[in-house]
Order: C-alpha cells, then structure tokens, then sequence
C-alpha cells in the first residue's frame, strides 16, 4: 500500500495531465497552445513516474514531504496553466490577429513562444510561463530530463492575456506590442546592472541630499523604496517605447483610451506604472522623435496632399485630436504629485535621466521597426478603404498597388478612422455607434487575415514556381 | 443583363472609382479569372448545428424565442489555414468566401459550386443570387452530397462568382447580411410576413 501522500500526489498528477490531454484537442489560432497542453502533460506523466519510484522506495519523513511538495507543485504551479490554454482557443481570441502578433513577440525575441489568451480581468499582462514550470522541478527532475520535456534552456514561452470582452477591439490590441517589450525590458535592466551601483549611489546621494537629518535607516528604506518606483516607471517607459517603435501613433490611441479609464490620470503607483498623463507625454515625444508627429504643431507628419477628399479631411481631425492630447500633457499635476515625496521625487529624477539610454536602447531592439516613410505610403490608402466599407489589407491607386501591407499599417488606418468619424455616439441612436465599431474592427481583423494570407501565398507560390527552374 | 467576360471583369476590377468592383484578395488571378466568372476561396469560420439542443426549426415562432433557439442551434468552428475542415455526407454546414467582395450598383452575381468539386458531391450554395450594391464575404452553404466525406481546406477554391450587369436605374440596396466578414446565420426571423403564414395565426 502507498501512503495517502502518494497517493493524493498521484491522483492530482494524473487529473492534471487528463485536462491537459482534454485541453490540446481544442481549436487554437496557432500551434503554440496544444504544445503547452502537451507539455502539461508530459510533466504530469514524469511526476507521476517520480512518485511511483519515491512511493516504491518505502516511507520515511523525507520522501513524505517531497511528495506533499510535488501535490503542492502540481495544484499551484501546473494546474493554473490550464487556464491560459483554455482561454487560448479560437473562439476565445481575435484568431486572425494571433498569429501575426507570435510573428512579431517572435522577431523581437527570437527563441520565445508566445500564447494570446483572454482574461476576465480589465488590463493586458505578460507571463512567463516555462520559468513557473521549470523552476520547481529542478530538485525533483535532472536538467536532462528537464531539457527532454521543456527543450533547450533558451526557449521561452509568455502567455499575453487581453481583456476578455474585448477580444474583437482589434484596434485596443496594439497593447500586445507593449507586453511584448517587457520581457525585452529585462535586457535593458542587465545592461544597466552593470552600473547599477552607479544607479544606487545617485539615488542614495539624491535622498541623503533630500534628508540630510533623517537617520540612516530612515534613508535607507527611502533608497529602498525610491529604487523600487524607478524600476517599475523604467520597465513600462521601455515597453512603450518598444511599441512605438513597431506599432507608431497606434500606441499612442490606444495608450490614450486605456488610460482614459483610470481614476486618475496622476496617480504614482510603486507596483503598477508611473502616472498615466506621464506615460503619454513620454510616448508623444517618443513619436515626434521618431518623426511621427511634428513637435512645433502637434500634427501627423508624413500625409501626402493627393490622396481622396475624405482621407484629406480626416488629417484636420488626428490633428485637432493630438493638440488636445498635447494640451492633456501639457498639465503639470502629475509632476507635481511625483514632487510629493522625496523617494518619488528622486526616482524620478532618476528616471528621466535614463530617457535617452532608453531610446537608444529601444533602437537597436527593434530591428525592423514601423517608420514615418511606411506610415505615409499605406495608411492613407488603407484609410481610403475603410471608408469604401472595404478591409483596409491593400492599396489600389493606379499608381501604386501594395498588398500584403503591415500590420501596423492596417492598425493605424483603424485608429485614424475611429478618431476621425467615431468619437462620439448619436443620443438619438447610440446603438448605431455600437454597430459601427462592430463593423470597424470586423474590416480590421478581416484585412489582417487576408494581408497575412496573401504574404504567405506569394512566399509559398514563388518556392512553387522556382522549385521546378530549380530542378532545371 | 449581359455576362461579364473576363476582360471586363478584370477592367471593373482595375477601375479608378469609387463604383469598382471589389473581389478582395484575387491571390492569383490567372488562376482565378476565367471566361465569366471568378473562382472564390474558403474562408475560415464555419458554423455548424448542434442538434441536441433544438428540437425542431419553425421559422413561424415568436421572434425572440427564434432567436435564442438558433443561437443555441448553432456554433462556430475556426480553422487554420493548412488545417483540414471535414465535411460528413448529408451534413450541411455554413462557411464563407475568403474574399471580401463589394458589387457596384450596376453589377449583379451568382454563386456556383465548382464542377469539379460538384462532381465529389459538394454543393456550396442554395441562395445563389448576389444582389448589386452588395458588401461582404458572401456566405455559402456547403452540402455534402456524396458517398464519402470531403477533406477541405481555408483557402481552396470551393466556388464561382458569375457576373452580370444590370439594367435600369438601381434603387437602394437593403440586405440582412451586409458587411459580413464570416458566415452569418439565417435571420429569417426578420421576415414579418412568415407570423401571418405560421399556424399561430390561424384564427
């Protein structure tokens, strides 16, 4: 007979590996999902070896706890993936947008596999997930064995979740790019490492400045907490740099929208992200650095003068709305809230000191980035398109015929179209705004599905066509 | 009403208006453009019926209970490109054209099966007639007729647009479907007329 134990570590390792079996069968917008699924279930199934040999080697008080270690494994750490599996499913996320975003997670880091699944909860996150399963299993499984179910040490997997009832607002998905960028912001953070003293001497000599009175431990935990602030304000500034960089004035919408929900847009928080009002003067000024946005007049540069009247007319209306966001940022509160206290205040400080190390650092991780000269050529003709009640996936003047376009491209003639024609509802018929944004992001996600099989055709066409010239 | 040749097609494909023809995107149209009609591809939505939930379709019943039963009646099912879609013998199933199409005023279509497809006994389409003015991937209702089951696949050319102009002045073009990126289920509940036709009407 085995010890209960044993037996409840067996029964849960084999549950967990049936859901995970159940799971994989599911119909998913790419292949990364059933992989976890299977990888589920190979770890249950190898525990499930471990506990048969540790349950076959007799009782004693160490084997015990090992085994109410691996149940405790299992419930916390392996059965909580199942979640990001089911929310995974076609049904369950904007299909047509997936696999282009693995395409570009994948470019941007290049060994890492990304799921897109929903979440109940109202925000975007990034998780890694082999970090969650691997880490615990290093005393119980050897790194060959490990290697065997997990692959090479390298490989990464993240699981990016969106809130759930937004799965077809293509348009709010250009926040995928900003999730992307914070496993890349890690870099950046062992970059800085290696002159982090140089980082904790400024902020220290900043507080000691700040409280020549207070006593050490008192400026100790200031320090404490000043570094604290400063590593999450970092950490979100890179993402929304590395997003701009691959999505343009998109982040800046849709950084804009999401924002637009908080409470305030002046709240420091020390676990979440600097001030909203911040971020967005950040990302504003990223853009017209890229050359996105002219910094003198708060306008859209890079729009051709012959183009349609009514892609011609939306540019006025992106303007007027970028002067308002300038005069959003212009406000000063939450400078003034970050003034507040002392270890805020030389975070932040800090903080702006790493802009330009940021930036750069931004550069050189983005390797094909999204430019003004790209965003010029398409949007305006994609933009054309919306407004035929057309998927903005090509562009057709006699002139210039372009298809596939990126993604960024097809993003932001959305965003431009929503902000020219569909900032407010109708009191008198609200329910037709709701119907057309339905049918604003239905054209979205359908140009980013036939864009996207169009580059895969004529890739696979051409392999075709030279195949037998080839052979030739 | 005359039959558009494929020359034509491809000039009202080219046209530099806002009253062009759109069939979007002709992946290959060597392949695609023929003599009178252009081949048209899967999409990759399907929606299928559960029958365990709905006894039976009267399209006469009260509009709301209509509408939650067919919502019951059916579910969707997504596949990848490159992912096999089988189709059993008697099963009916709706899916779309890939394509997205817009239909001047002035032009007007059917939807056929392909007879090469035909002859395995797929059919693709009962409702056959493409209004002028139409916008949207156009649904198809895919029938296995055969004996045996057919493999397909997003992206394979299931069916034929034949075009054709029209005659007249065109008048306002109303469709339940419009605008649709994936197969639509029916809305028959729309059609008042059928409550007085229904046996809940009889005096």
């Amino acid at each position: 007979m085995s010890s209960p134990a044993a037996t409840l570590a067996y029964l849960k390792a084999a549950q967990i590996g049936e859901q995970g079996a159940r799971l994989r069968l599911l119909s998913f917008p790419s292949t990364t999902p059933a992989s976890l699924a299977r990888l589920v279930s190979q770890v249950c199934e190898k525990l499930q070896d471990k506990i048969l040999a540790l349950a076959r080697r007799g009782s004693s008080p160490d084997v015990e706890r090992l085994l109410v270690f691996i149940s405790i494994y299992l419930v916390d750490q392996v059965a909580p993936v199942l979640r990001f599996i089911e929310g995974a499913t076609s049904e369950n996320t904007p299909a047509n947008l997936v696999l282009p975003l693995e395409k570009i997670g994948q470019a941007l880091l290049p060994d890492s596999k990304f799921i897109v699944r929903r979440q109940w909860r109202y925000n975007y996150r990034v998780v890694e997930l082999r970090e969650t399963l691997e880490s615990a299993l290093q005393g119980l499984l050897s790194s060959k064995e490990r290697e065997a179910i997990f692959g090479p040490p390298s490989e990464r997997l993240f699981a990016i979740s969106f809130p759930s009832f937004e799965r077809d607002s293509a348009l709010l998905h250009v926040n995928f790019a900003h999730e992307i960028g914070h496993p890349i912001e890690e870099r950046f953070l062992k970059e800085e490492a290696d002159r982090a003293s140089l980082v904790d001497v400024e902020i220290r000599r900043d507080i000691e400045q700040e409280l020549p009175r207070a006593s050490s431990v008192d400026r100790a935990l200031k320090v404490g907490e000043a570094k604290s602030y400063r590593r999450v304000a970092i950490q979100e500034i890179i993402s929304d740099t590395l997003s701009a960089h691959v999505f343009g004035p998109s982040c800046l919408f849709a950084l804009y929208e999401v924002g637009a929900l908080s409470r305030s847009m002046d709240v420091v928080s020390r676990d979440l992200h600097p001030p909203w009002r911040y971020r967005l003067r950040q990302m504003l000024s990223v853009l017209e650095e890229l050359g996105f946005i002219d910094k003198e007049q708060s306008t859209l540069k890079s729009w051709p003068q012959e183009v349609p009247t009514n892609v011609l007319q939306a540019k006025p209306k992106i303007d007027v709305w970028l002067q308002d966001l300038r005069a959003v940022v212009s406000q000063q509160t939450d400078l003034i809230e970050i003034e507040k206290e002392v270890q805020v205040r030389c975070a932040y400080r800090s903080v702006q000191k790493a802009i330009p190390s940021i930036r750069g650092f931004a550069s050189r991780n983005v390797t094909t980035p999204y430019t003004p000269r790209l965003f010029g050529e398409e949007v305006p003709g994609l933009l054309d398109r919306i407004y035929m009640q057309l998927p903005p996936n090509q562009i057709e003047y006699t002139h210039r015929r372009v298809c596939p376009v990126r993604l960024a491209s097809i993003l932001a003639s959305g965003w431009i179209y929503k902000i020219a024609e569909l900032t407010s509802f109708n009191k008198e018929n609200p329910e037709e705004y709701v119907t057309r944004m339905r049918g604003l992001n239905r054209l979205i996600l359908k140009a980013i599905e036939l864009s996207a099989v169009k580059a895969d055709y004529d890739l696979a066409f051409a392999r075709v066509k030279n195949g037998p010239s080839e052979q030739r | 009403m005359a039959l558009l040749s494929s020359v034509e097609i491809r000039k009202r494909l080219d046209e530099e208006s806002n009253r062009k023809l759109v069939i979007t995107p002709i992946l290959d149209p060597d392949e695609q453009i023929h003599e009178g009609s252009v081949d048209v591809r899967l999409g990759t939505t399907f929606i299928l019926t559960q029958k365990t939930e709905f006894p039976m379709m009267d399209p006469s019943a009260h509009v709301e209970e209509l509408k939650e039963k067919i919502q019951r009646y059916q579910f969707r099912v997504s596949k990848r490109f490159h992912e096999e879609f089988i189709l059993h013998p008697q099963q009916l199933v709706l899916g779309s054209t890939l394509e997205y199409l817009s239909f001047p005023s002035g032009v007007g279509g059917y939807v056929l099966s392909r007879s090469s497809w035909g002859r395995l006994g797929l059919i693709i389409a009962t409702a056959t007639f493409v209004n002028p003015g139409f916008k949207g991937c156009l649904t198809l209702e895919l029938l296995n007729l055969g004996e045996v089951p057919l493999v397909l696949y997003p992206g394979i050319r299931v069916a034929q647009l034949v075009l054709h102009t029209v005659e007249g002045e065109p008048g306002l073009h109303k469709s339940r479907y419009q605008f649709a990126t994936e197969p639509e289920f029916s809305r028959i509940y729309n059609d008042n007329e059928l409550r007085f036709w229904g046996k809940g009407s009889v005096p």
